[in-house]
Protein backbone atom coordinates (compact mmCIF):
# COMPACT_ATOMS: atom_id res chain seq x y z
CA UNK A 1 0.00 0.00 0.00
CA UNK A 2 2.96 2.33 0.92
CA UNK A 3 4.42 1.19 -2.20
CA UNK A 4 1.55 2.87 -4.54
CA UNK A 5 1.86 5.89 -2.32
CA UNK A 6 5.77 6.08 -3.16
CA UNK A 7 4.99 6.43 -7.40
CA UNK A 8 1.97 8.76 -7.36
CA UNK A 9 -0.85 6.52 -7.14
CA UNK A 10 -1.52 5.72 -10.83
CA UNK A 11 -2.50 2.31 -9.67
CA UNK A 12 -5.07 3.59 -7.95
CA UNK A 13 -6.69 4.86 -11.15
CA UNK A 14 -6.37 1.30 -12.96
CA UNK A 15 -8.26 0.11 -10.05
CA UNK A 16 -11.14 2.24 -10.40
CA UNK A 17 -11.15 1.64 -14.18
CA UNK A 18 -10.95 -1.99 -13.81
CA UNK A 19 -13.85 -1.78 -11.20
CA UNK A 20 -15.43 0.15 -13.88
CA UNK A 21 -15.08 -2.41 -16.68
CA UNK A 22 -16.09 -5.31 -13.75
CA UNK A 23 -19.28 -3.73 -13.52
CA UNK A 24 -20.12 -3.16 -16.70
CA UNK A 25 -18.93 -7.11 -17.80
CA UNK A 26 -21.20 -8.31 -15.16
CA UNK A 27 -23.74 -6.40 -16.85
CA UNK A 28 -23.65 -8.11 -19.57
CA UNK A 29 -23.26 -11.56 -18.30
CA UNK A 30 -26.49 -10.61 -16.72
CA UNK A 31 -28.03 -9.41 -20.75
CA UNK A 32 -26.65 -12.94 -21.19
CA UNK A 33 -28.24 -14.79 -18.87
CA UNK A 34 -31.88 -13.46 -19.73
CA UNK A 35 -31.57 -13.87 -23.61
CA UNK A 36 -30.31 -17.34 -22.65
CA UNK A 37 -33.71 -17.87 -21.16
CA UNK A 38 -35.87 -16.37 -23.66
CA UNK A 39 -34.02 -18.37 -26.02
CA UNK A 40 -34.81 -21.63 -24.45
CA UNK A 41 -38.17 -20.47 -24.09
CA UNK A 42 -38.29 -20.27 -27.56
CA UNK A 43 -37.21 -23.67 -27.71
CA UNK A 44 -39.88 -25.26 -26.29
CA UNK A 45 -42.64 -23.86 -27.62
CA UNK B 1 -26.73 -3.98 -39.16
CA UNK B 2 -26.20 -0.86 -39.07
CA UNK B 3 -24.81 0.39 -35.32
CA UNK B 4 -26.35 4.17 -34.33
CA UNK B 5 -24.19 6.50 -34.63
CA UNK B 6 -24.49 7.69 -31.00
CA UNK B 7 -23.27 3.98 -29.94
CA UNK B 8 -20.14 5.03 -31.99
CA UNK B 9 -19.91 8.64 -30.52
CA UNK B 10 -20.06 6.54 -26.67
CA UNK B 11 -17.08 4.19 -27.79
CA UNK B 12 -14.80 6.70 -29.27
CA UNK B 13 -15.54 9.21 -26.48
CA UNK B 14 -14.98 6.49 -23.90
CA UNK B 15 -12.07 5.36 -25.68
CA UNK B 16 -10.20 9.05 -25.99
CA UNK B 17 -11.27 9.43 -22.21
CA UNK B 18 -8.93 6.51 -20.91
CA UNK B 19 -5.92 7.39 -23.63
CA UNK B 20 -6.29 11.05 -22.59
CA UNK B 21 -6.87 10.25 -18.93
CA UNK B 22 -3.96 8.20 -18.52
CA UNK B 23 -1.56 9.30 -20.70
CA UNK B 24 -1.07 13.26 -20.25
CA UNK B 25 1.31 14.06 -17.83
CA UNK B 26 0.96 15.54 -14.65
CA UNK B 27 2.40 19.08 -14.19
CA UNK B 28 5.67 19.76 -11.72
CA UNK B 29 5.38 19.81 -8.22
CA UNK B 30 7.02 19.87 -4.60
CA UNK B 31 6.16 16.39 -2.87
CA UNK B 32 7.56 17.24 0.49
CA UNK B 33 9.69 19.24 2.41
CA UNK B 34 11.74 18.78 5.46
CA UNK B 35 11.92 20.27 8.26
CA UNK B 36 8.59 21.74 8.60
CA UNK B 37 9.07 23.63 11.73
CA UNK B 38 11.82 26.60 12.85
CA UNK B 39 12.35 29.72 14.52
CA UNK B 40 12.59 33.08 13.71
CA UNK B 41 15.83 34.49 13.17
CA UNK B 42 17.24 31.10 12.72
CA UNK B 43 19.40 29.92 9.05
CA UNK B 44 17.79 26.74 7.88
CA UNK B 45 18.08 24.50 5.19
CA UNK B 46 14.95 22.79 3.78
CA UNK B 47 15.17 19.44 1.79
CA UNK B 48 12.67 19.19 -0.78
CA UNK B 49 11.50 16.75 -2.51
CA UNK B 50 9.77 16.92 -6.02
CA UNK B 51 7.38 15.15 -8.75
CA UNK B 52 8.03 14.93 -12.31
CA UNK B 53 10.41 18.06 -12.26
CA UNK B 54 13.39 18.68 -13.76
CA UNK B 55 15.75 20.06 -11.11
CA UNK B 56 19.07 19.14 -12.16
CA UNK B 57 18.76 20.99 -15.91
CA UNK B 58 19.44 24.94 -16.07
CA UNK B 59 20.42 24.33 -11.85
CA UNK B 60 21.53 28.36 -12.10
CA UNK B 61 18.48 29.50 -13.35
CA UNK B 62 16.59 27.82 -10.08
CA UNK B 63 14.80 30.68 -7.78
CA UNK B 64 13.31 29.52 -4.45
CA UNK B 65 11.03 31.68 -1.82
CA UNK B 66 9.39 31.45 1.43
CA UNK B 67 6.62 33.58 1.68
CA UNK B 68 3.51 34.38 4.07
CA UNK B 69 -0.36 35.18 3.07
CA UNK B 70 0.26 38.50 2.54
CA UNK B 71 2.71 37.64 0.09
CA UNK B 72 5.80 38.82 1.97
CA UNK B 73 8.71 36.93 1.47
CA UNK B 74 12.25 36.04 1.55
CA UNK B 75 14.50 34.34 -1.01
CA UNK B 76 16.85 31.60 -0.78
CA UNK B 77 20.07 32.28 -0.34
CA UNK B 78 21.39 29.50 -1.72
CA UNK B 79 20.31 26.69 -3.63
CA UNK B 80 21.62 23.35 -4.06
CA UNK B 81 19.93 20.82 -6.65
CA UNK B 82 21.14 17.38 -5.79
CA UNK B 83 19.37 15.39 -8.86
CA UNK B 84 16.07 15.98 -10.44
CA UNK B 85 13.64 15.65 -8.20
CA UNK B 86 15.92 16.89 -4.95
CA UNK B 87 16.69 20.32 -3.64
CA UNK B 88 18.78 21.75 -0.56
CA UNK B 89 17.40 25.38 0.15
CA UNK B 90 19.23 27.84 2.63
CA UNK B 91 16.96 30.19 4.39
CA UNK B 92 18.22 33.19 6.75
CA UNK B 93 14.87 33.71 8.73
CA UNK B 94 14.15 37.45 9.19
CA UNK B 95 14.41 37.43 13.62
CA UNK B 96 10.63 39.12 13.74
CA UNK B 97 7.43 37.42 12.05
CA UNK B 98 5.42 40.02 10.30
CA UNK B 99 3.02 41.93 12.20
CA UNK B 100 5.00 41.40 15.43
CA UNK B 101 2.49 37.37 15.44
CA UNK B 102 3.93 34.59 17.30
CA UNK B 103 3.79 31.84 14.73
CA UNK B 104 3.18 31.99 11.01
CA UNK B 105 2.96 29.37 7.99
CA UNK B 106 5.04 29.89 5.24
CA UNK B 107 4.72 28.53 1.52
CA UNK B 108 7.34 27.38 -0.40
CA UNK B 109 7.77 28.10 -4.14
CA UNK B 110 10.60 27.36 -6.11
CA UNK B 111 10.35 28.76 -9.76
CA UNK B 112 12.36 26.55 -12.65
CA UNK B 113 12.96 27.94 -16.60
CA UNK B 114 11.01 24.63 -17.88
CA UNK B 115 8.96 23.62 -15.05
CA UNK B 116 7.44 26.74 -13.91
CA UNK B 117 6.69 27.63 -10.72
CA UNK B 118 5.98 25.16 -7.77
CA UNK B 119 4.35 25.83 -4.98
CA UNK B 120 3.90 23.97 -1.36
CA UNK B 121 1.27 25.54 0.93
CA UNK B 122 2.19 25.45 4.30
CA UNK B 123 6.11 24.12 4.19
CA UNK B 124 7.42 25.91 7.35
CA UNK B 125 5.60 26.78 10.54
CA UNK B 126 7.88 29.60 12.02
CA UNK B 127 7.15 30.56 15.63
CA UNK B 128 9.42 33.51 17.49
CA UNK B 129 12.15 32.07 19.90
CA UNK B 130 12.82 33.84 23.40
CA UNK B 131 16.69 33.90 22.06
CA UNK B 132 15.92 37.02 19.98
CA UNK B 133 18.24 36.06 17.61
CA UNK B 134 19.74 39.17 14.78
CA UNK B 135 18.91 38.38 11.50
CA UNK B 136 20.37 40.66 8.70
CA UNK B 137 17.40 39.25 6.60
CA UNK B 138 14.25 40.99 6.46
CA UNK B 139 10.48 40.55 4.93
CA UNK B 140 9.91 42.21 1.49
CA UNK B 141 7.02 42.48 -0.74
CA UNK B 142 6.80 42.04 -4.71
CA UNK B 143 10.09 40.07 -4.79
CA UNK B 144 7.97 37.04 -6.66
CA UNK B 145 8.49 38.98 -10.08
CA UNK B 146 8.86 37.07 -13.41
CA UNK B 147 7.72 33.46 -12.79
CA UNK B 148 8.11 31.00 -15.62
CA UNK B 149 4.52 30.56 -16.27
CA UNK B 150 4.23 27.94 -19.12
CA UNK B 151 1.30 26.92 -21.26
CA UNK B 152 1.70 23.01 -20.93
CA UNK B 153 -0.77 20.14 -22.19
CA UNK B 154 -0.93 18.29 -18.35
CA UNK B 155 -2.95 18.31 -15.63
CA UNK B 156 -2.23 19.86 -12.45
CA UNK B 157 -0.50 18.69 -9.86
CA UNK B 158 -2.04 18.56 -6.32
CA UNK B 159 -0.47 17.52 -3.12
CA UNK B 160 -1.97 14.22 -1.31
CA UNK B 161 -3.96 13.23 -4.56
CA UNK B 162 -1.12 13.26 -7.01
CA UNK B 163 -1.90 10.49 -10.27
CA UNK B 164 -5.25 9.83 -8.69
CA UNK B 165 -6.61 13.50 -9.62
CA UNK B 166 -7.22 11.40 -12.83
CA UNK B 167 -10.03 9.49 -11.30
CA UNK B 168 -11.84 12.62 -11.91
CA UNK B 169 -12.38 11.19 -15.73
CA UNK B 170 -13.21 7.55 -14.18
CA UNK B 171 -15.28 8.60 -11.22
CA UNK B 172 -17.03 11.82 -11.53
CA UNK B 173 -18.56 10.78 -14.95
CA UNK B 174 -20.66 7.46 -13.05
CA UNK B 175 -22.40 10.56 -10.91
CA UNK B 176 -22.90 12.80 -13.68
CA UNK B 177 -24.34 10.22 -16.07
CA UNK B 178 -26.24 8.53 -13.07
CA UNK B 179 -28.04 11.48 -12.51
CA UNK B 180 -28.57 12.20 -16.64
CA UNK B 181 -30.26 8.87 -16.95
CA UNK B 182 -32.36 8.93 -13.71
CA UNK B 183 -33.39 12.07 -15.66
CA UNK B 184 -34.45 10.28 -18.66
CA UNK B 185 -36.20 7.41 -16.94
CA UNK B 186 -38.16 10.35 -14.97
CA UNK B 187 -39.28 11.57 -18.73
CA UNK B 188 -40.08 8.21 -19.21
CA UNK B 189 -42.00 7.26 -16.09
CA UNK B 190 -43.92 11.04 -16.56
CA UNK B 191 -44.83 9.63 -20.35
CA UNK B 192 -46.22 6.64 -19.13
CA UNK B 193 -48.31 8.09 -16.12
CA UNK B 194 -49.97 10.75 -18.73
CA UNK B 195 -50.32 7.76 -22.20
CA UNK B 196 -50.46 4.50 -19.65
CA UNK B 197 -48.06 2.56 -23.08
CA UNK B 198 -46.69 -0.63 -20.42
CA UNK B 199 -43.54 -0.03 -23.15
CA UNK B 200 -42.51 3.36 -22.03
CA UNK B 201 -42.68 2.31 -18.04
CA UNK B 202 -39.71 -0.29 -19.43
CA UNK B 203 -38.06 1.87 -20.77
CA UNK B 204 -37.67 3.71 -17.26
CA UNK B 205 -37.30 0.51 -15.73
CA UNK B 206 -34.34 -0.36 -17.36
CA UNK B 207 -32.69 2.92 -17.81
CA UNK B 208 -33.04 3.46 -13.87
CA UNK B 209 -31.29 -0.02 -13.98
CA UNK B 210 -28.33 1.27 -15.62
CA UNK B 211 -28.10 4.48 -13.51
CA UNK B 212 -28.31 1.97 -10.49
CA UNK B 213 -25.34 0.19 -11.75
CA UNK B 214 -23.46 3.30 -12.65
CA UNK B 215 -24.63 4.44 -8.28
CA UNK B 216 -22.05 1.32 -7.13
CA UNK B 217 -20.08 1.60 -9.48
CA UNK B 218 -19.38 5.29 -8.19
CA UNK B 219 -19.28 4.06 -4.72
CA UNK B 220 -17.12 1.45 -5.17
CA UNK B 221 -14.40 3.60 -7.59
CA UNK B 222 -15.27 6.05 -4.90
CA UNK B 223 -14.14 3.94 -1.84
CA UNK B 224 -10.83 2.95 -3.26
CA UNK B 225 -10.07 6.48 -4.07
CA UNK B 226 -10.93 6.99 -0.23
CA UNK B 227 -8.41 4.48 0.83
CA UNK B 228 -5.47 6.49 -0.45
CA UNK B 229 -6.33 9.81 -0.17
CA UNK B 230 -8.60 9.99 2.79
CA UNK B 231 -7.46 6.67 4.80
CA UNK B 232 -9.86 5.07 5.10
CA UNK B 233 -12.50 3.04 2.52
CA UNK B 234 -15.47 4.24 4.09
CA UNK B 235 -15.59 7.25 6.59
CA UNK B 236 -19.04 7.82 7.07
CA UNK B 237 -18.56 11.10 5.75
CA UNK B 238 -21.63 13.11 4.37
CA UNK B 239 -21.06 12.79 0.93
CA UNK B 240 -20.58 9.12 1.40
CA UNK B 241 -23.43 7.94 3.51
CA UNK B 242 -25.84 10.64 1.21
CA UNK B 243 -24.69 8.90 -2.25
CA UNK B 244 -25.32 5.32 -0.16
CA UNK B 245 -29.27 6.36 0.41
CA UNK B 246 -30.08 7.83 -2.99
CA UNK B 247 -28.41 4.16 -3.98
CA UNK B 248 -30.55 2.54 -1.69
CA UNK B 249 -33.44 4.41 -2.88
CA UNK B 250 -33.27 2.86 -6.01
CA UNK B 251 -32.75 -0.50 -4.44
CA UNK B 252 -36.09 -0.38 -3.18
CA UNK B 253 -37.13 0.49 -6.81
CA UNK B 254 -35.73 -2.60 -7.91
CA UNK B 255 -37.46 -4.59 -5.02
CA UNK B 256 -40.94 -3.03 -5.45
CA UNK B 257 -41.01 -4.63 -9.07
CA UNK B 258 -40.64 -8.11 -8.21
CA UNK B 259 -42.99 -7.70 -5.17
CA UNK B 260 -46.12 -6.58 -6.76
CA UNK B 261 -48.26 -9.56 -8.67
CA UNK B 262 -50.08 -7.17 -11.04
CA UNK B 263 -48.57 -6.01 -14.06
CA UNK B 264 -50.49 -2.06 -13.89
CA UNK B 265 -50.79 -2.00 -10.28
CA UNK B 266 -46.48 -2.96 -10.15
CA UNK B 267 -46.15 -0.54 -13.29
CA UNK B 268 -48.37 2.72 -11.76
CA UNK B 269 -46.41 2.23 -8.45
CA UNK B 270 -43.11 2.45 -9.97
CA UNK B 271 -43.10 4.87 -11.94
CA UNK B 272 -44.18 6.54 -9.18
CA UNK B 273 -42.17 5.91 -6.30
CA UNK B 274 -39.24 6.16 -9.56
CA UNK B 275 -40.41 10.07 -9.81
CA UNK B 276 -40.58 10.85 -6.12
CA UNK B 277 -36.97 9.30 -5.86
CA UNK B 278 -34.96 10.74 -8.33
CA UNK B 279 -36.47 14.14 -6.65
CA UNK B 280 -34.81 13.17 -3.44
CA UNK B 281 -31.36 12.60 -5.71
CA UNK B 282 -30.60 16.33 -6.21
CA UNK B 283 -31.21 17.57 -2.72
CA UNK B 284 -29.31 13.99 -1.20
CA UNK B 285 -26.22 14.51 -3.38
CA UNK B 286 -26.19 18.06 -3.79
CA UNK B 287 -27.57 20.38 -1.15
CA UNK B 288 -27.22 17.92 1.77
CA UNK B 289 -23.40 17.36 1.84
CA UNK B 290 -22.96 21.17 1.17
CA UNK B 291 -24.22 22.28 4.88
CA UNK B 292 -21.71 19.71 6.58
CA UNK B 293 -18.14 19.35 6.82
CA UNK B 294 -17.01 16.87 4.72
CA UNK B 295 -13.57 15.72 3.11
CA UNK B 296 -15.48 14.95 -0.50
CA UNK B 297 -15.05 18.00 -3.18
CA UNK B 298 -17.80 20.38 -3.62
CA UNK B 299 -18.90 20.07 0.14
CA UNK B 300 -19.28 22.81 2.74
CA UNK B 301 -20.21 25.22 0.13
CA UNK B 302 -17.48 25.55 -2.74
CA UNK B 303 -18.51 23.82 -5.85
CA UNK B 304 -16.09 21.05 -7.34
CA UNK B 305 -15.75 22.86 -10.34
CA UNK B 306 -14.13 25.70 -9.59
CA UNK B 307 -11.00 26.44 -10.31
CA UNK B 308 -8.98 24.72 -7.24
CA UNK B 309 -10.27 21.33 -8.45
CA UNK B 310 -9.92 21.95 -12.37
CA UNK B 311 -8.12 22.98 -15.03
CA UNK B 312 -9.06 23.96 -18.85
CA UNK B 313 -7.09 21.02 -19.94
CA UNK B 314 -8.30 18.56 -17.37
CA UNK B 315 -11.83 19.78 -18.81
CA UNK B 316 -10.99 19.06 -21.98
CA UNK B 317 -11.17 15.29 -20.90
CA UNK B 318 -14.00 15.25 -18.23
CA UNK B 319 -16.32 16.88 -20.39
CA UNK B 320 -16.38 14.05 -23.31
CA UNK B 321 -15.93 11.44 -20.68
CA UNK B 322 -19.48 12.50 -18.99
CA UNK B 323 -20.87 12.38 -22.67
CA UNK B 324 -19.36 9.15 -23.15
CA UNK B 325 -20.55 7.51 -20.07
CA UNK B 326 -23.95 8.63 -20.57
CA UNK B 327 -24.00 7.73 -24.05
CA UNK B 328 -22.69 3.89 -23.19
CA UNK B 329 -25.21 3.60 -20.21
CA UNK B 330 -27.53 4.68 -23.02
CA UNK B 331 -26.97 1.76 -24.48
CA UNK B 332 -26.63 -1.02 -22.15
CA UNK B 333 -29.86 0.15 -20.71
CA UNK B 334 -31.75 -0.03 -24.89
CA UNK B 335 -30.18 -3.36 -24.91
CA UNK B 336 -32.01 -4.78 -21.57
CA UNK B 337 -34.94 -3.28 -22.67
CA UNK B 338 -34.93 -4.65 -25.91
CA UNK B 339 -34.61 -8.22 -24.49
CA UNK B 340 -37.65 -7.83 -22.28
CA UNK B 341 -39.84 -5.99 -25.59
CA UNK B 342 -38.60 -9.51 -27.33
CA UNK B 343 -39.75 -11.93 -24.22
CA UNK B 344 -43.11 -9.62 -23.95
CA UNK B 345 -43.66 -9.82 -27.60
CA UNK B 346 -43.19 -13.58 -27.50
CA UNK B 347 -45.29 -14.03 -24.53
CA UNK B 348 -48.32 -12.02 -25.89
CA UNK B 349 -47.88 -14.42 -29.10
CA UNK B 350 -47.90 -17.52 -27.14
Amino acid sequence: MDYLREIGMIYVVVATLVIVLLGIVAFIIYLERRLSSIENNMKHE
Amino acid sequence: MKIAWWKIASIVLLLYTIVAGFLVPLRPGIESSSPVTSAAGQRVIIDVNGYNTHWSENATALRAWLKTESDLAIPAQRIESKSDVELALEFQLPSQLPGDAASTSLTLVVDHPTDGPSVLPRALDVSTSDANLQSSSTWKSDIITDLNFKKAFAFPYRNIIKETIRNTYFHVPLWMAMYALLALATWYNFQYLRRGDPMVEEKAYHTTLIALLYGFLGIFTGMIWAHFTWGRFWSWDIKQTMSLMAILMFVAYVFIRYSIPDENARRRFNAVYGIFAFVMVFPLLYVVPRMAPSLHPGSGGNPAFSSDDMDNTMRMVFYPAIIGYFLFGLWLAQLSFRLSKVKHEFLLKK
